[in-house]
């Protein structure tokens, strides 16, 4: 029972174009899965979606009669295409976009004389679209800059960019040769090359290897008994039906056999074989280890992670100080912030901005640690919690990291995301009484290299800050106030005398402040000697110091000057990208620094070390109109335009190429639908065509002009429009064609017999002349009206 | 098709051999051949007329004969007289002028109707009766008649029957400057009539017509036609528009010319180009018409201009 169930099985699913097709897509998805868990950054998920549209779309043009050289620049442009829009995530835009589109369309076919139109959506999506694109490309523009200048970063964006176009080529290719040339070696040559040699390079077990060893042998010989098929076919020899049937039971036997074998026996001498390779092209390789990292692809052996502890333990980490600054020019991140400025704040290198990343509130001696956190899941845009905060923007931010990075980083207070992401909470804030209780924030992560943050940032005069009581809520006492034990008493005493006669917290935090500022700031540090307090340290000793040595001395004094403090490390602002609109975030930036709280207001960050820019502080109250959200007033639609990639002939230039690509597709989709029409219906919708280009070009048939009137008053149009060079040859030939097209539809109207199906082989060939001379006809047609 | 295409194309060459520089009337004449029509030529004197006639006869290996229409010519001039034989001590007949394959009716607007009538009635039924006794006219036969504009003095205006039953009508026209010059180059030491050459036989000519009627015409162009002489009926200068006859007519001769260029089928083309040959002759305008210049060509071209060619743009003004 079961075996004849199998055997009609496989005879249902042997048809052979389509069963090769899921062969290919097997073919296809092994490759892309062993890139994926070879390459950094790449997920399977991307890669498949991808390489299977390629294999699909290929494998069904290429069943048309479309010619290879068309169809190799079409599907490069929609590959490439396509990539860009996954990289640049413009899907949401794009969407938007049509929609508000869609919208204002709609407006106009219901009352086209005086449509109510607001074009803010339009503006607004318009910007959006606009502002990702220009992101995008100046993402790859910083990589495409790293390469130049031969110290190459991993770059998430361009590996994707990179290593999706080589999946995209690789599949379009083997689908295309594969049903063109019916060539299964040849089709899945390029792929396999790919994956081996990753493979190869990596040193990562070649069992992934094995899928595609498996699914390439029945391919090969699955095609290999097509051909013999159609041979038999057509040499009228006889042979048995079974024959398909059998063989594929024995192919996938010995499939299986050969992938069993390959799995357990000769791992030692591919290994050997790697290995002999390596050695022959080892110098190259170590040469180009950098440029091969820069693709995602690395050596596979045991290594530290870059960030130590503090990224590979995820949340919390425990000793921050003595892990030393990361002083790499590596970029990190870049942050466009969108909107919330208020209006007159140009985002620019003046204003403070602290990338927030975690925040501390034990102190050991030595370094930091968090009290203890529970992580809470928020879906995307889902609101940490939003509240009206006097003295507080509300800011934007598409912050897109370079690569993954466990950690969510945004200025200030963080609202929400638009990416699933988590938090992680020493306490949570109380939903019903935010007001009273926003939450003790640890951190934050996602797993999106790409997100959009809304989050409070602080920015208050020193007006209000000194007028904040010092009456702290129970959780801030709890936690942040409280001296840590073993620091030592000279600590103490001197904050006592710096603080001496001043008891506004804001003035004391400002007297620390600018005691600490005076240290000398260096990297170049003895490390910590042990049983030393580390604040001690600095400041009796040593007197100089990086970042978490400034922001540890200061909580520190602070608590003891009684003001409740935490430290924050995260990134300081970066250097801003004004062409782009954004800041630029490098390792060298990552900072740590103290915050303290004011009552009513909240954590204020302070700078004390002294490499630092001081945070100014207006000293009075800003006027903002309205309360503490501004809604950023959508720019003049011209206004807001700006070049896509970065410059204008570069947005030009992708414009046209973009043109182009439509124009062969539409030719391409036009012919196929051509194609399907009977050859009367061909002439008719040609023919219609025609009349329409001769209105275009100032020959327009008369209601009495007969088909042949028209063609000749079309000529004759021709031959005005060309004056002298009417000899030419492409004008003759133009003349002749029109001609010939109107012979053919006045045969398909008016003789007995109609056209037959050669007629429209011919047909189109002849449109496929005429049409291009057409539309270049209207040229020289407006040139000559114009000047008269 | 290609064989009446070919029959046609030697004669027509062979005719212009005479008849210099006009190949559209020379194609008419032939038109008119193929579809067993009868020309009406009308046109001022020394433009060709005769010899027009004369060439195509010729070239087609044709008995050929000439009536000269005068005012005192009698029916019997025109269809032959029975007369009594005393040899054989009986009637016989003995046959006019008609009773040949192409005719020449030269001036026919000069004879009197009554005349006009006899050769009509030969024209329309191709037989003719004297005294009792018909007499089957040879096949092919063709009349092409000939007149002078009918404002000339001493004519006779044809009745509006039996202009009906020409085909076609023919103008001539002078010929263009360098053609006339042409035409005295050519006649230096003779006429070149003299040299003509059949071209093609009889049968040819009969095979030619039979082969014409299986030319197919869509059910588009019919009603096209249908519509052409039915507005002319409608046109208000009209008094009497074009009848069924001039669309059978319209019908005939554009299957020829389409023939003629070699199709199979017929083309809106062959209709519109052959609508004014075929159907002026047939509509008497209105008292109103000769005031405003017009003339029943203006009105089959209005009629034309008006109406939307079979195949033309839908979308066309």
């Amino acid at each position: 029972m079961l075996p004849e169930l199998t055997v009609r099985l496989i005879r249902k699913i042997a048809v052979p174009s389509v069963f090769i097709f899921w062969l290919l897509v097997g073919v296809i998805s092994s490759v892309t899965y062993g890139l994926s868990l070879l390459i950094r950054g790449l997920s399977f998920d991307i890669l498949f979606g991808l390489s299977f549209v390629g294999l699909a779309v290929s494998w069904w043009l290429a069943r048309t009669r479309l010619k290879t050289w068309l169809a190799a620049p079409m599907l490069l442009f929609a590959g490439v295409g396509l990539i860009y829009l996954i990289v640049g995530k413009l899907f949401t835009p794009i969407v938007n976009l049509g929609h508000a589109l869609w919208q204002i369309g709609w407006i106009y076919l219901q009352d086209p004389k005086n449509p109510v139109v607001d074009f803010t959506a339009l503006q607004l999506s318009l910007t959006e679209f606009t502002q990702r694109v220009n992101l995008t490309g100046a993402e790859l523009n910083d990589w495409l800059g790293s390469l130049s200048t031969a110290t190459p970063i991993f770059h998430a964006t361009a590996v994707l960019l990179v290593w999706g176009s080589a999946v995209w080529l690789v599949s379009v290719w083997a689908g295309w040769v594969q049903r063109r040339y019916k060539n299964a070696l040849l089709s899945i040559l390029p792929g396999s090359i790919l994956l081996i040699a990753a493979q190869g390079y990596t040193y990562v077990e070649p069992t992934i290897l094995i899928p595609l060893l498996f699914f390439a042998l029945l391919l090969m010989a699955l095609t290999w008994l097509n051909t013999n098929e159609t041979r038999w076919k057509s040499h009228k020899i006889d042979y048995p039906d079974d024959v398909r049937l059998d063989s594929i039971v024995a192919f996938v036997g010995i499939a299986v056999f050969l992938v069993v074998v390959a799995f357990f026996l000769p791992r030692i001498s591919i290994r050997r074989v790697v290995e002999m390779v390596r050695q022959l092209t080892n110098p190259q390789i170590e040469q180009a280890a950098p440029f091969i990292e820069s693709f995602g692809l690395q050596v596979n052996q045991p290594s530290v992670g870059r960030f130590g502890s503090m990224l590979d333990a995820g949340l919390p980490r425990d000793h921050l100080v003595g892990a030393g600054p990361e002083l790499s020019e590596q970029i990190v991140m870049s942050v466009q912030i969108g909107a919330g400025l208020p209006p007159g704040v140009e985002a620019d290198d003046t204003i403070p901005l602290y990338w927030r990343g975690l925040t501390y509130d034990l102190y050991n001696g030595t370094g930091w640690d968090s009290s203890d956190v529970t992580l809470h899941h928020y879906r995307a845009d889902q609101q940490v919690g939003l509240f009206v905060r006097p003295g507080y923007w509300i800011i934007e931010q598409d912050v897109r990291f370079i690569d993954e990075s466990p950690l969510l980083f945004a200025a200030g207070d963080l609202i929400s995301v638009d990416e699933n992401y988590q938090v992680a909470w020493r306490s949570q804030p109380w939903r019903s009484e935010i007001e009273q209780f926003p939450g003790d924030f640890f951190g934050a992560s996602t797993d999106a290299l790409t997100y959009r943050a809304q989050s409070f940032v602080p920015v208050v005069d020193e007006t209000t800050l000194r007028a904040s009581p010092r009456l702290y809520p129970d959780w801030v006492l709890e936690n942040y106030i409280l001296v840590p034990f073993g620091v030592p008493q000279r600590v103490i005493n001197l904050t006592n005398q710096l603080i001496a006669g001043v008891s506004n917290p804001y003035d004391r935090a400002r007297l620390i402040e600018q005691y600490l500022r005076q240290f000398d700031y260096t990297t170049d540090l003895p490390p910590l000697p042990p049983n030393r307090d580390l604040v001690d340290y600095f400041l009796f000793d040593i007197r100089k110091g990086y970042c978490d040595y400034f922001a540890t001395a200061m909580v520190v004094m602070a608590r003891v000057a009684g003001l409740p403090s935490r430290l924050v490390v995260g990134y300081a602002r970066g250097t801003y990208d004004a062409a782009n609109n954004r800041y630029v975030v490098s390792e060298a930036n990552a900072h740590s620094w103290p915050e303290i709280y004011f009552s009513g207001i909240g954590w204020v960050p302070f700078e004390p070390t002294s490499a630092f820019q001081e945070i100014a502080r207006s000293e009075f109250p800003l006027q903002f109109p309205g309360d503490a959200t501004y809604v950023i007033e959508a720019e003049s639609l011209m206004g807001g335009l700006k070049p896509l990639f970065g410059s204008w002939p570069l947005t030009f230039g992708a414009a046209a190429l973009g043109l182009i690509w439509g124009w062969m597709v539409w030719i391409t989709l036009d012919e196929w639908l051509l194609r399907r029409l009977a050859p009367a219906g061909m002439a008719t919708r040609l023919y219609k065509r025609l009349y329409r280009h001769g209105r275009r070009l100032g020959a327009p048939a008369r209601k009495q002009d007969t088909p042949h009137d028209f063609a000749n008053a079309l000529r004759r149009q021709f031959a005005a429009i060309y004056g002298k060079s009417i000899r030419h040859k492409s004008v003759l030939q133009t003349r002749r064609d029109i001609l010939d097209l109107t012979n053919v539809y006045t045969r398909a109207q008016f003789s007995a017999q109609g056209l037959l199906d050669e007629d429209k082989a011919h047909m189109l060939a002849v449109w496929q002349r005429l049409r291009p001379r057409l539309l270049w006809a209207r040229g020289p047609y407006w040139l000559k009206k114009f000047r008269k | 098709m290609d064989n009446v295409q070919a029959f046609a194309e030697s004669v027509i060459e062979n005719v212009e051999r005479v008849i210099i520089g006009k190949r559209e009337a020379v194609e008419l004449a032939v038109i008119g051949l193929l579809s067993r029509g009868h020309l009406l030529i009308e046109d001022v004197p020394g433009v060709g007329k005769t010899m027009l006639a004369r060439s195509l006869a010729k070239s087609v290996g044709c008995d050929f004969s000439r009536i000269q229409f005068t005012p005192d010519m009698l029916p019997s001039d025109v269809t032959g007289v029975t007369i009594y034989n005393q040899a054989s001590q009986g009637f016989e007949y003995r046959p006019g002028p008609i009773i040949a394959q192409v005719v020449l009716a030269d001036e026919i607007n000069r004879a009197t109707p009554k005349t006009q009538a006899a050769l009509l009635e030969a024209m329309e039924e191709r037989q003719v009766t004297v005294d009792g006794v018909s007499h089957i006219l040879p096949e092919p036969f063709m009349v092409l008649a000939t007149q002078n504009p009918i404002e000339y003095e001493g004519t006779f205006r044809l009745p509006e029957a039996q202009l009906d039953r020409f085909l076609l009508r023919i103008r001539l026209g002078y010929p263009a400057t360098n053609k006339e010059i042409e035409v005295l180059d050519r006649q230096q030491f003779g006429h070149p009539i003299g040299e003509l050459h059949v071209v093609a036989s009889v049968e040819e000519v009969l095979a030619a017509q039979k082969a014409i009627q299986a030319i197919h015409m869509s059910a588009e162009i019919k009603a096209y036609i249908v519509e052409i002489t039915s507005r002319t009926r409608e046109h208000l200068e009209v008094y009497l528009g074009a009848s069924p006859r001039g669309s059978l007519a319209l019908y005939r001769a554009s299957q020829a010319r389409a023939a003629l260029q070699g199709r199979d089928y017929v083309l809106p083309d062959d209709v519109k180009a052959l609508a004014v040959p075929t159907l002026a002759h047939r509509i008497i305008l209105g008292p109103g018409a000769r005031l405003k210049n017009l003339t029943a060509e203006n009105v089959v071209q209005a009629v034309l201009g008006d109406l939307l060619a079979p195949g033309g743009d839908p979308k066309a003004k």
